[in-house]
């Protein structure tokens, strides 16, 4: 968002809000969908996100982009609707919970004692199928994503789904480059361990 | 420098892809990837997953709710600031 946007919101120009709205459309409603019981109930998250937005817009100072700034309104809104009572636990404390302990981005038993591999991996590109079935696979990674831990779930969906730049990631969730590449890790890995057998069942 | 092995490298296969390592390790990757069939299979199974999370349509939002936020801006507008 360029300055002279800033300045056209601000000052109460319709067109740049909805410019601003569209460019975020997608990937708010996808942050939304992660916490909301429904569809209506993620609208209604990004309703609320914009009011705040607007509400906050003349106190934004730019120390973190305008972007991040949206995306943590909308993920603070989003994860403590529904659990006012309960105090949400900080993504700091959940991003090292979710990094800790062994991880194993393939099964050990795929390799041999010496770390080679025992049962190596085939080659998807050769399998005349994965195009005819690549719906199908697409699906197959909704489905995974959706089962994965929070703070694994909100990287991967802003950094692969949307396609947003690290920094923008560490700077929305708060948390360290080294954090968001080791979360970002174990997402993929599971996805493609998923994909695995799903080509594997044929 | 001690060679990578396929379990090391399939740990290490995001530091890779996101560009986090050091010049001599991306060097180890590469002479390890030129000459291991299973780890280039599994870099392009990542690489296929990648492309299929990248696949999902875009959301859109209701046409009810691009009223409500019209109406949202509009009060603020108005609203004294």
């Amino acid at each position: 968002l360029s300055a002279a946007q800033l300045q056209a919101l601000r000052a109460g120009d319709e067109r740049a809000f909805r410019e601003l709205v569209r460019e975020h459309e997608s990937l708010l409603l996808r942050l939304a969908l992660l916490y909301a019981p429904s569809r209506a109930v993620a609208e209604e998250v990004v309703q609320e996100t914009w009011l705040g937005v607007l509400n906050g817009i003349d106190r934004f100072e730019g120390r973190s982009t305008l972007r991040t700034w949206i995306f943590r309104i909308l993920v603070n809104r989003a994860r403590t609707r529904g659990e006012r009572e309960r105090r949400t636990v900080p993504f700091a404390a959940l991003a090292r919970a979710e990094t800790e302990g062994d991880f194993e981005p393939v099964d050990l038993d795929r390799f041999a004692p010496d770390g080679s591999w025992a049962s190596p991996p085939r080659r998807w590109e050769e399998d005349p199928e994965l195009a005819l079935r690549s719906a199908e696979a697409v699906e197959k990674v909704r489905a995974e994503v959706a089962k994965l831990p929070e703070m694994q779930r909100l990287v991967i969906t802003m950094r692969d789904l949307d396609g947003l730049p690290s920094e923008d990631v560490r700077n929305a969730l708060d948390i360290s480059e080294t954090n968001q590449r080791v979360l970002l890790h174990r997402a993929r890995s599971k996805v493609r361990a998923a994909l695995e057998g799903f080509f594997a069942d044929g | 420098v001690p060679e990578l092995t396929c379990a090391e490298l399939v740990e290490r296969i995001t530091d890779h892809l996101e560009g986090a390592m050091s010049p001599d390790e991306v060097r180890r990757v590469r002479a390890h990837l030129s000459a291991c069939d299973g780890c280039a299979a599994h870099v392009e199974q990542m690489r296929i997953a990648l492309r299929l999370l990248r696949a999902h349509p875009p959301e859109r939002s209701s046409h009810a709710l691009e009223d409500r936020l019209a109406g949202v801006f509009r009060e603020w507008a108005r609203s004294e600031r």
